[in-house]
């Protein structure tokens, strides 16, 4: 049976609307959702292709043996990691959450966190700091006379990149900063300000140029220092500050969690026996050896990669078309979702497996 | 060769009214209810396994593709929108192809299944083309800020819309119509998608029937039948005593004509208007520096579909950082596609970039159109450059 339904893209945080075609249980395509606000039917190559994950995931909770992993069953894994928890000390434990959970996944890990005593819960953050102040809103951006692009905007953040189009239209000016030679950000900028590392050095040369109609929109940050910058920037001029995510809910995960970077979550890695991972794949921004051997490792997803095979035990969770719930985009809008394919396995949800291990 | 230009606006000789037998479908059904009526004929006989129409989601901006799969279901699918500007060809040519189905579809949705059914990603004996007559349709946000805007109404607030006799019309959920000339929300940048300016099939003779109110009497919907099949279903629906027919009179016929050539005349005029009037060099080098080479445009087009396609060759693949050379990847999609471009604006309704990609395509179809008689989407025939006309192109 064919079926076409509405859901939150998850390859961003600028929260674009995307319809799922499922026909007879498995995800088949993806359709335009036109009525959609935010993109109006429009998505990028990264939110189209989203459903390749599909192609090759965990579907059933595993074992991890010698690096490979050996099909098991819920109740099998769940007493081994409650088994895990039982042998050490509430604050032996950590969590890494991500921005790719739903708003009530992260409240339900919260849940389980307060109740077992475990202190250490966060997320990589891609080295944007919790910040909770006011953010530019899409709308700003069309109205905007400045805009400063900090990374490829047009090719990471296509939809948003739409806006700075449509206000570019209107006249507004787009300086782009950042590290790489070229980029079609900085191709279409009316200028280009190249950076080497860190952003200390280009501040002053900036802030001439902007004010409290402009936007500093930044997909890309060195360290928690540089986003100080621009939060300083931003206080200076005027300006509104918006930072985009990587993840579709990393804001959400802001609002709740610590937003680590690297090195802290190495160092949350080192002291913890028990460490459960929920989404996230910490290679992306951690070596093997940061990792393996250091601890019991729990890998809460459905994605087949090397982090599954350094982890002890996996459970695959539920994919996002398989979820209900919300997501809070890059500017702060809750979007609700339903599940957006009926698909049949019997993997436990995130909210079950917590449920489960409280 | 046809002469091919003329089918589209040459009205059909076998014109009837018809109108549902049952009470539930006329009183909820658009001008008549037959349209769904035959659907339902075709799910209660097992003619089709399913009928592929649009269905209302969360309001009246919303249609969604939704297949339906017994008779019982169809009523929930009545009524017009105009506010969703749909393609289902790729949906039946990728997800449906083996299966018989009957699909309500506007001309562009004819004419790209047309295409398909030429190059067989679609089996034609598989597929009932029921044809609704299109005025165009409206971008869903644009609706929404246009009703705010001119309207003076709150958008959530409208329950039904319709364009007929010039005008959009909304209607209110407390009974109050309202209605503004469709000529003055487009002298103001609102009102139809540009490609639904630029239209010229109105009526889809393109599919095995086609369906509307232009000319009809209240409570019938006119049918104008365009095939054998088209003729069969008709016959088969009255017989099984879904719908009931009649003529439809000759003053009735006359206005049709006339609301139907002022509308063709308006797409030509609008069509010289975007296409001749357009984009200059520069301004298109413009456009295309902005084009991030994320295929959506490629992707969406119902009729590009190759299963090898060439622009994902090794050759093809850009540095990660620059944009793609335009020639190099819009330049192949004009010389494989724009013969056979349909005008339905998918490309330009996907486009992150807001780049009128369908302007280009287009306008290259109508001097392709003008050079060798070939309109897509309309008859038997492939392009002339693969067909035995090859020699006197």
């Amino acid at each position: 049976m064919l079926d076409i339904k509405h859901t939150i893209c998850p390859s961003c945080s600028v929260g674009c609307g995307l319809n799922i075609v499922s026909k007879d249980g498995a995800v088949v395509g993806t359709y335009p959702y036109k009525r959609h606000p935010i993109n109006e039917g429009k998505n990028c190559l990264n939110g189209r292709n989203s459903i390749l994950q599909f192609d090759n995931q965990i579907e059933k909770p595993s074992m991890v043996k010698n690096g490979e992993l050996e099909e098991s069953d819920n109740e099998s894994v769940l007493k081994i990691i409650k088994d895990q928890l039982a042998s050490i000390d509430a604050s032996e434990s950590a969590i890494i959450c991500s921005g790719n959970s739903t708003n009530e996944e992260l409240d339900k890990i919260k849940e389980f966190a307060d109740g077992f005593g475990c202190e250490k819960i966060g997320f990589y953050g891609y080295n944007f700091p919790n910040f909770s102040a006011d953010v530019a809103s899409y709308d700003d951006i069309a109205g905007a006379s400045t805009i400063l692009a900090i990374g490829d905007i047009y090719r990471e953040n296509p939809l948003l990149a739409r806006r700075i189009v449509l206000s570019k239209e209107n006249g507004a000016c787009l300086i782009n900063l950042d590290d790489v030679e070229k980029s079609i950000t900085s191709l279409n900028a009316d200028e280009f300000i190249q950076f080497d590392g860190h952003l200390d050095d280009k501040i002053d040369s900036i802030k001439d140029k902007l004010d409290e109609n402009s936007i500093i929109i930044a997909n890309k940050i060195c360290c928690k220092d540089d986003f100080a910058l621009l939060e300083s920037l931003s206080a200076d001029t005027g300006a509104k500050l918006l930072p985009v995510f990587n993840a579709p809910n990393m804001k959400g995960a802001m609002n709740r969690f610590d937003s680590w970077d690297a090195e802290e979550v190495k160092n949350i890695i080192d002291d913890s026996k028990v460490l459960i991972v929920v989404k996230d794949n910490p290679l992306m921004y951690l070596s093997k050896e940061d990792i393996k051997g250091k601890g019991f490792i729990v890998d809460i997803s459905n994605e087949d990669n090397a982090f599954a095979k350094l982890s002890d035990v996996v459970l695959p969770g539920k994919s996002w078309v398989e979820k209900a719930g919300t997501f809070t985009n890059c500017e702060g809008l809750e979007q609700c979702f339903d599940i957006s394919a009926e698909i049949e396995n019997d993997a436990l949800s995130e909210m079950e497996i917590f449920d489960e291990l409280a | 060769m046809t002469n091919l230009l003329d089918i589209g606006d040459k009205m059909s000789e076998k014109l009837i009214l018809a109108k549902s037998k049952a009470n539930e479908i006329t009183d909820s059904g658009a001008c008549g209810g037959a349209v769904s009526s035959i659907f339902q004929y075709l799910l209660a006989n097992e003619i089709v396994d399913g009928v592929l129409t649009l269905n209302k989601g969360i309001d009246v901006y919303d249609g969604v593709p939704r297949l339906l799969t017994s008779a019982e279901e169809v009523i929930e699918t009545c009524g017009s929108l105009h506010c969703a500007p749909t393609m289902v060809s790729d949906l039946i040519s990728d997800f449906l192809a083996d299966e018989k189905i009957a699909v309500a579809v506007k001309p562009c949705d004819a004419k790209a299944i047309n295409e398909l059914v030429k190059r067989h990603r679609i089996d034609g004996d598989n597929i009932i083309t029921v044809g609704l007559n299109c005025g165009g349709t409206v971008r869903p946000e644009v609706a929404q800020e246009m009703i705010e805007k001119f309207y003076k109404v709150d958008p959530s607030k409208v329950v039904k819309e319709e364009i007929d006799k010039g005008k959009f019309i909304i209607e209110l959920d407390d009974g109050e119509e309202i209605g503004i000339k469709i000529d003055d929300l487009e002298e103001e940048g609102y009102g139809r998608r540009d490609n639904c300016q630029r239209c010229e099939l109105k009526v889809p003779r393109n599919a095995d029937i086609a369906c509307g109110n232009w000319g009809s009497e209240p409570g019938w919907t006119f049918v104008e039948i365009n095939s054998e099949k088209g003729q069969e279903i008709i016959d088969g629906a009255i017989v099984e005593g879904f719908i009931e027919t009649k003529a439809p009179s000759e003053k009735a016929l006359e206005m049709r004509e006339k609301v139907e050539n002022i509308m063709i005349k308006m797409g030509k005029k609008n069509t010289g208007k975007q296409l001749d009037d357009g984009l200059s060099l520069e301004e298109w080098e413009a456009q295309w520096n902005k084009c991030i080479k994320c295929f959506a445009c490629r992707d969406v087009c119902p009729i590009c579909w190759c299963h090898e396609c060439e622009l994902e060759k090794p050759y093809f693949k850009d540095d990660l950082q620059s944009p793609p050379d335009p020639l190099g990847f819009h330049g192949v999609r004009l010389s494989h596609m724009s013969p056979s471009c349909i005008n339905c604006g998918q490309c330009d309704d996907v486009c992150p970039m807001e780049i009128p990609v369908s302007k280009l395509f287009h306008k290259l179809q109508k001097k392709y159109e003008g050079h060798t008689g070939y309109v897509a989407g309309i008859g038997d025939e492939k392009p002339p450059l693969y067909s035995p006309m090859k020699e006197d192109f």
